[in-house]
């Protein structure tokens, strides 16, 4: 009968429209929950010329050679008008100098900063400064209080020493566009690895997406916590990082950072946009999973070679 | 600090005449971009709040010393919003003898929905807009619990450097200004915070401002006439 052809093509085709739309809905609200739920880590590997960060935990006992220190003066020190490496001769001294013939003096630096101090990394050619913004109140009487608003600053001399920096806090990495004395990122990339299906059998994570950061971008892990406010008045996770000077011409300091396990994001911030912001999807961890890859690379071939042979019969 | 439809300036109470402050052009000028620009100037607000943003209604007063003037006196309005994308700047022309216990600059600006939202801040000088030489006059938001009247906050476009403000050659006039530098911010990043006190002489006290840029340092000055309104 045509009229219940009619009805069954009609309810087929509604099974199958509902089925699709399942099939949408479930492919968003795994989406959406990996996104609030999967667990995942970043790595971000930038060039830049400035690195702001609210450390979490204590710098303790980085070592600095030859630097030449920028700290508080006394109160009853002699007030100088002058700014040699931009440091205020009103506020603040230099090292002084051991000899005549010496402009500033050097000194080796054990730096030890509490947690809950900001500071900013910065680079030119031939001059890396970390600058100490503030730390928090109750170390107001520290050593490391006389380095508020100075700077340990190292010099071509200086920076061949520098090492590595390792680091604990929220951080932006590149200038912000209103700091134009500053460099952004100048080029970088960054890897998310996470958790796929086949974790269940070996517990290893597996690298889910990657991507080139461009010149000029400023980014960070945003962070998810109410409490979670950091430098330049954004949300950051906080994130360990480790910082090089690996060419002393340029003195660009070489970021790595590294996010804690969570279900996190990228923030990639270009000049007046709003934040673009990276993270896998529930598509990259399918597609990452070796053994999920395999089992449909196998049933898709099945299928291709059923259908060749029932098209022969 | 959310700037009204109204700034009002607090005059000497003397005579009162029905007088009115109008604008210098008969537009207001005001601009939102999405594409705002980095400014060239160093001092974008001179106040004596700070520039959180507020739905309630402030009015904005300052000191009074052009308006005994016996010719007309064009005064610059400025407002910034910290991100940058709005804009509004405009002379006004207060009248000769103007002599009134506040003095009001119509807002005839469509956007006062962004300043209720947006860090801003307002700088007042006397004289037309562009006059790099004009003496600031603190402003003064009006809000429905008096501020306290101890610090005046001068906002500063430093890009992100390290400033000191000096009222005097003393280590005591001397102070290091607050970083407010932010992600999306573009107009300002600096706050000094300088004593009232250093500000009760009867003319303009001129603030140095040194910038640590890199190897060197810049130095430049702003007049600021004392406030006189609030207390």
């Amino acid at each position: 009968m045509p009229g219940n052809k009619q009805k069954r093509s009609g309810a087929t085709w509604h099974g199958k429209a509902i089925a699709l739309a399942a099939i949408v809905l479930a492919a968003i609200l795994s989406d959406l929950l990996y996104d609030r739920l999967g667990q995942r880590s970043a790595v971000v590997e930038a060039s830049a010329g400035s690195l702001r960060l609210d450390l979490t935990r204590e710098l303790n006992g980085k070592f600095f050679e030859n630097a030449i220190v920028c700290r508080r003066q006394e109160v009853d020190a002699p007030v100088q008008h002058d700014a040699l490496y931009g440091c205020s001769g009103r506020t603040h001294m230099l090292t002084p100098p051991r000899n005549a013939d010496e402009q500033v003096g050097r000194e080796n630096v054990n730096l030890t900063l509490p947690a809950g101090t900001s500071i900013l990394l910065s680079a030119r050619p031939g001059l890396v400064r970390l600058s100490v913004i503030s730390i928090p109140d109750v170390y107001a009487d520290s050593v490391s209080a006389g380095l508020v608003g100075g700077a340990i600053i190292l010099d071509e001399r200086a920076i061949p020493a520098f090492g590595t920096l390792a680091m604990t806090g929220r951080a932006v990495i590149g200038a912000g566009q209103s700091q134009t004395d500053l460099l952004a990122v100048t080029q970088g990339g960054y890897q998310f690895s996470g958790w796929t299906p086949t974790a269940l059998l070996d517990g290893q994570w597996r690298m889910l997406r990657k991507g080139a950061l461009l010149s000029g971008s400023t980014v960070y892990f945003p962070g998810r916590d109410s409490d979670a406010e950091g430098p330049l008045g954004q949300p950051v996770a906080q994130t360990r990082l480790t910082v090089s000077v690996p060419d002393p011409a340029t003195s660009l300091l070489q970021v790595t950072a590294i996010s804690a396990e969570g279900p996190m994001a990228l923030k990639i911030f270009y000049f007046s946009t709003e934040p673009l912001t990276v993270r896998p999807s529930i598509t990259d961890v399918l597609l990452a999973d070796p053994i999920l890859t395999f089992l449909a690379t196998l049933i898709l071939g099945l299928i291709a070679i059923y259908e060749f042979l029932r098209s022969r019969d | 600090m959310r700037i009204s439809a109204v700034l009002c300036l607090t005059l000497l109470p003397t005579t009162l005449f029905a007088q009115e402050i109008k604008l210098a052009e008969t537009e207001f000028r005001e601009f939102v971009t999405e594409n705002a620009r980095v400014s060239g100037d160093i001092v974008m607000g001179v106040m004596l709040s700070d520039d959180s943003s507020s739905p309630a209604l402030p009015y904005l007063s300052t000191a009074n010393h052009w308006i005994t003037s016996d010719a007309e006196t064009q005064v610059c309005v400025r407002i910034v919003t910290k991100d940058g994308r709005y804009e509004a700047e405009n002379t006004y022309v207060v009248p000769q003898r103007y002599q009134q216990s506040s003095a009001e600059f119509p807002y005839d600006g469509t956007r006062s929905d962004i300043l209720t939202r947006e860090p801003a801040a307002a700088l007042v000088k006397i004289g037309s807009c562009g006059s790099r030489d004009a003496v600031a006059v603190p402003v003064l938001p009006q809000t429905e619990t008096a501020p306290e009247l101890d610090l005046l906050h001068v906002f500063i476009n430093a890009a992100g450097n390290a400033v000191d403000v000096a009222w005097g050659r003393g280590r005591d006039q001397t102070a290091d200004c607050v970083d407010v530098t932010e992600l999306d911010g573009l107009k300002y990043t600096s706050r000094c915070d300088v004593p009232l006190s250093a500000l009760q002489g009867a003319g303009p006290t001129s603030l140095t401002f040194f910038v640590a840029r890199g190897n060197t340092e810049e130095n430049f000055r702003l007049s600021v006439l004392p406030p006189y309104a609030g207390k």
